[in-house]
């Protein structure tokens, strides 16, 4: 190779390596590789050479060329990975900074534990069903046993609308409409809803709250069923280790009543401040479905029994998630919502 | 009902037993003790105290004035009993405790000195009268001890909260009766063994009943010579403990009979009686009564008086009249014992608004078999305390004396109904202990049960089967889950599409809110003043807030948004409520409603000049509705003006789903919101969920995608400014064939360039076939069609980049 080759490849090697641009590297790969760049120039020369030489010439041209395409390619590779380290630092964030959102939108407490309850009963073979919020005073109180004179509408104060028509006080009224639509056993339904009661607020009563109500009715249906059924319920929603406490309780639609207490979630039975020391929690009332009822609704008390009961979703709800005032439930503060 | 353990203890053996468990028994078998609590009669301000300082009165020679202490309380005492030590341990009264003669303890300043407690005497405590003597302390007094609790007065007291049916608990006897049964041990005492004494009758005196339904039986007894005084010590005591007060010797006797035995009774000045009659009738329209807490009460027809000859007298079995109550001079007593008919006398205690100690058991039933019995021992208790002398000739008016009804009891059916494990014998036992009357045939296994007379609450078999099972202990019967077929549980349609309808509103960044169902006329009408929505009116409101029924959610919203704001001024809120709301006066009825409410900028940006844009917060819940719907359906909602003074007028618009109007959106008028006290642009939205919740129902539809290319071009077009970005995609997608797929706005752009009241609005389209990929040769005369029509129909000129 001859020395003005030698001098062209090193020319043409410092001019790679000094592109500091793709743009610088584009103007060397012209000057020595373009159509009339150093090499082209050197490759016409090929013709006048004397036949002996230009072979020799013209291989050490060839590879003169490759060399540098190589050397070229190298180098773009090299620029590339550089602007795009550059690109990267310079795209720094403060990755701290808060992020572009949406708000999240939450369900509110009264309906999450609504879905859970509902979803227990579901999965224990129990139809949801619904019935009026404005009821006639058969349905909401003589059907159920409780007359316009009867002691126990002492804590059923209501709202009326007008003769005989009135917000209903309880989710019980249900069960009569049920009985009625379906005709004939077997009945196993709960119907969740809201209830109304003429009671000034304050941390633990409110003029309006929820309830859900549950009835089985059939043939042989006997107390153990409703025992079961609400233990069962009661460790779903409270806890595998809860236990549940039964003792007699007063309802004029049921007969027997119970109430039904959980072992208390915060001191396990020891006694605090919630359970009033008592170790128990009072959770529900239920009963065997008094026959009364049954006829009311057009069973025949002689070949079926039952069972109903009624849970407050206000007051589950205050219990599972430690809410002490019942208030908060209405009132919709944020800081109260966005904790659900 | 309160009971003194001391009190049950006289018809009850239960030392051995703690009494919390008696009250835990007591409780599980159905007579609930909500609390056990110390009866301190007044003491509790007291305690018993060092002498720290002994100082004789600077004025006054041979008093003292003493400092006296104890961990938390210091007091001064003037006394000139005695020179005390310093170191003397004594009990103290102080400020707000209750004296013999029912004063409160005060301070008082004698010779210039202020003393603000006493030395307690045996008077003070009426361990005597001797007001002289210093209680004495036993030894096991301790400094800071109340004195009730040092000397051991204080007593252990049951507060029952007794279920509606058991009226005949409403006395010690019947809570004894209970315990009995409960423990399994006798009752002890039979509280109407006595001898009573009488002295012949010598007056005439009459009784008629005039409303037998009303008032079943009616006793009256004369007793002669009364007298007022002071009751004793241990009556008082026992009346306090049960919640009473103690007045005077025959209202305590009286008070003392109803709290042991259940029987209300009243006594009357039978001289005051005109013709010593005594007439139970109807009251008749118009009448009046002066009752004994000096009210005039006007009685309506349906009440039940007693009366004399010409007047009421009392309101049976609720309250006596002022002008025949017994007094110092009083000669002849009538002492009434009667038993009244539950549900009427309930009316007329409701009705006027008078719920007396007696009114609350007769409305729960009294016994009717003891109703002489229990006027036989006030009157005996009368005389034995020498307060009067008992006549014979008791009337007893009990025309048609019930009957007491026998129940087949079929032992196997309550095992079927409570537990199998509950031996025939034992339900046997358990009514026995609760002093029903047990028969057994000598065929068959059917008995035959006869309640007792306090027990008017049973009345079918079921009854007894709860009388069994709760002195057998709930807890006792075994849990069976029942046996059910197999069969899938579902939710009402209506409930399922809540469900996911609320699911959905929090997927779209909304937090839930719910509130009560009321509302009134003046928030509606400061909303809509003029066609203010028709709302249910509440017959009986509780407050002024809560007078209808609500027609709509939007004033809970506002309010919702109101206090949240006040709360926390930069919270930024996104909130639904999805409820009742109630239409039509005349023939109430509820359906489901959906609101939303927004307020506050809800897209959070790190910072505001990075990417902080000002979006009105109209386009934040149009937004949100089309988020919603478009979760709900594939269907695109459209939206034109609203015509709701809820609006502002320029920024409101109706929601429809293809011809069909489902709500409106907007935001708040800016006077709607300064009359909600909210400072902040706010909207709100309103929504038919019923059509939503059908198309929730529907199963969706697969429709085939095309799988070659889309082809995409833009146009922009300059309109005046009033021209909907709407309308014009109107005609976009009117001339853009079926091979138009998709038109939509890309871009919106005002400027000098464009000219003033003008804006530039750019389409991005988006052409496709779903058999060939299509060429420009295609699409151009389409682009063609779409920009002449543009031009024609919506005057826009075409701005050209
Ligand atoms: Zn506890």
């Amino acid at each position: 190779m001859n020395e003005e080759l030698e001098k062209l490849e090193a020319n043409a090697v410092a001019a790679i390596q000094a592109a500091d641009s793709n743009s610088e590297l584009q103007d060397v790969k012209v000057r020595f590789l373009g159509k009339k760049g150093e090499i082209g120039k050197q490759m016409a020369t090929l013709k006048e050479m004397p036949h002996s030489q230009r072979k020799a010439f013209g291989k050490a041209l060839n590879e003169l060329k490759g060399r540098l395409i190589n050397a070229t390619e190298e180098k773009k590779k090299e620029l590339e990975e550089k602007a795009l380290k550059k690109k990267i630092s310079a795209e720094s964030l403060d990755i701290t900074l808060p992020g572009f959102r949406f708000p999240t939108g939450r369900l509110h407490p009264l309906t999450r534990v609504w879905h859970e309850i509902t979803d227990v009963f579901i999965a224990m073979g129990f139809d949801v069903v619904e019935g009026p919020e404005i009821e006639t005073e058969w349905y909401n109180f003589e059907a159920l046993n409780l007359h316009s004179e009867h002691p126990a509408r002492d804590e059923q104060d209501s709202f009326y609308l007008g003769e005989n028509r009135l917000l209903r006080t309880q989710t019980s009224p249900v069960q009569i409409r049920v009985m009625e639509k379906m005709g004939a056993p077997p009945v196993q339904i709960v119907a969740p809803g809201r209830v109304f009661r003429r009671d000034a607020t304050d941390a633990s009563h409110s003029p309006v709250f929820h309830q859900i109500e549950g009835l089985v009715v059939d043939k042989d249906i006997t107390m153990g069923h409703l025992k079961a059924t609400l233990e069962a319920f009661n460790k779903e929603i409270f806890g595998k280790d809860i236990l549940s406490r039964f003792r007699p309780d007063y309802f004029p639609f049921t007969e027997p009543s119970c109430e039904v207490a959980i072992s208390c979630i915060i001191c396990g039975g020891e006694g605090c401040g919630l359970c009033k020391r008592t170790g128990w929690i009072e959770i529900l009332g239920a009963g065997m479905v008094h026959p009364q009822v049954l006829k009311n609704a057009g069973f025949d008390p002689k070949k079926y029994s039952g069972f109903a009961f009624g849970i407050g979703i206000d007051r589950v709800a205050m219990l599972k998630y430690s809410i002490d005032d019942i208030r908060l439930l209405y009132e919709n503060d944020m800081r109260f919502l966005k904790q659900f | 009902m309160q009971v003194p353990v001391e009190w049950l203890r006289e018809y009850v053996d239960f030392e051995d037993i703690p009494i919390e468990e008696v009250a835990d028994k007591l409780t599980m078998a159905g007579l609930e003790v909500g609390e056990i609590y110390p009866e301190r009669f007044g003491y509790e301000n007291s305690y018993v105290g060092r002498v720290t300082n002994v100082s004789e009165h600077p004025a006054k020679p041979g008093f003292w004035i003493l400092t006296v202490e104890d961990d938390t309380r210091g007091n001064t005492v003037l006394t000139n009993l005695r020179e005390f030590r310093v170191g003397e341990i004594i009990p103290i009264g102080y400020e707000g405790f209750i004296l013999p003669d029912g004063m409160k303890l005060e301070s008082m300043k004698f010779g210039g000195e202020t003393s603000d407690a006493k030395i307690l005497s045996e008077a003070d405590v009426e361990y005597s009268d001797n007001a002289e003597v210093i209680l004495p302390l036993p030894e096991s007094a301790k400094v800071g001890d109340c004195v009730p609790d040092a000397i051991g007065i204080t007593q252990e007291v049951f507060k029952f909260d007794l279920t509606a049916n058991r009226g005949d608990c409403l006395c010690v006897l019947g809570i004894a009766r209970d315990l009995a049964a409960v423990l399994d041990r006798p009752i002890k005492k039979d509280v109407f063994d006595f001898e009573l004494e009488t002295k012949p009758l010598d007056i005439d005196f009459s009784v008629t009943i005039k409303a037998p339904m009303l008032c079943p039986r009616y006793s009256g007894r004369v007793i002669r010579n009364v007298r007022i005084e002071e009751s004793p010590l241990w009556m008082r005591r026992r009346l306090v403990c049960s919640g009473m007060r103690g007045i005077n010797s025959i209202v305590d006797v009286t008070n003392y009979v109803m709290i042991e035995t259940g029987q209300p009774l009243h006594a009357f000045d039978l001289d005051t009686l005109q013709k010593r009659a005594i007439v139970v009738r109807r009251a008749i329209a118009g009448e009046k009564i002066k009752t004994i807490d000096d009210t005039d009460r006007l009685l309506d027809p349906y009440m039940l008086v007693i009366a004399d000859k010409t007047r009421p007298v009392a309101v049976a079995g609720v309250m006596g009249g002022a002008e025949t109550e017994i007094e110092g001079d009083t000669v002849n007593m009538l002492l009434e014992s009667a038993h009244f008919q539950p549900r009427n006398l309930r009316k007329t205690a409701t009705g006027l608004d008078m719920r007396t100690e007696a009114s609350v058991r007769f409305e729960k039933g009294v016994n009717p078999d003891t109703t002489v019995k229990c006027s036989d021992y006030a009157s005996y208790l009368i005389a034995k305390m020498g307060w009067g002398t008992p006549l014979d000739g008791l009337i007893d008016k009990y025309p048609k004396p019930v009957k007491p009804k026998k129940i087949s009891l079929n032992p196997a059916k309550v095992q079927k109904f409570i537990s199998p494990d509950i031996e025939p014998s034992e339900m046997e036992g358990i009514l026995r202990r609760l002093d029903f009357v047990v028969e057994k045939p000598e065929k068959g296994k059917i008995l035959k049960v006869t309640a007792p007379g306090h027990r008017f609450d049973i009345a079918i078999w079921e009854d007894l089967a709860e009388e069994i099972a709760r002195i057998y202990g709930y807890n006792r019967v075994p849990s069976v889950m029942p046996k059910t077929l197999i069969h899938r549980a579902v939710m009402t349609p209506n409930q399922a599409g809540n469900r996911k309808l609320r699911e959905i509103l929090a997927g779209c960044g909304l937090s839930e809110t719910i509130t009560f169902s009321f509302t009134n006329l003046k928030e509606l009408t400061r909303i809509w003043p003029d066609k203010t929505p028709v709302a249910v009116p509440i017959l009986n409101p509780l407050t002024e807030d809560h007078t209808h029924l609500r027609p709509t959610l939007v004033p809970n919203m506002l309010k919702t948004i109101a206090r949240n704001r006040a709360n926390s001024p930069d919270v930024p809120l996104q909130l639904f409520e999805l409820g009742k709301v109630f239409m039509d006066p005349e023939n109430p009825a509820e359906e489901d409603a959906l609101c939303i409410g927004v307020c506050g900028r809800s897209l959070r940006t790190p910072t505001k000049t990075d990417y902080n844009f000002q979006l009105p917060v109209y386009y934040v819940i149009k937004g949100i509705i089309e988020q919603f719907i478009d979760s709900v359906t594939p269907e695109t909602p459209s939206f034109r003006p609203a015509d709701n003074v809820l609006y502002h007028p320029n920024r409101s618009a109706e929601i429809y789903l293809g011809k069909e109007k489902i709500g409106e959106l907007g935001e708040v008028h800016p006077e709607i919101c300064a009359n909600f006290d909210i400072r902040h642009v706010t909207a709100v939205a309103t929504v038919d969920i019923a059509p939503l919740k059908a198309i929730l129902d529907r199963e969706p539809r697969y429709e085939a995608i095309s799988r070659h290319p889309a082809l995409a071009r833009d146009i922009s077009v300059i309109v005046p400014e009033n021209v909907a970005a709407r309308s014009i995609e109107e005609i976009i997608c009117r001339y853009g064939s079926d091979l138009l797929e998709r038109a939509y706005v890309y871009d919106v752009f005002r400027g000098e360039k464009i000219g003033e009241g003008k804006k530039s609005v750019t389409f991005a389209l988006e052409f496709r076939a779903v058999d060939r990929t299509l060429t420009d040769e295609e699409v151009n005369p389409i682009m063609e069609k779409i920009i002449f029509f543009v031009r024609d129909e919506a005057g826009g000129t075409l701005r050209t980049s």
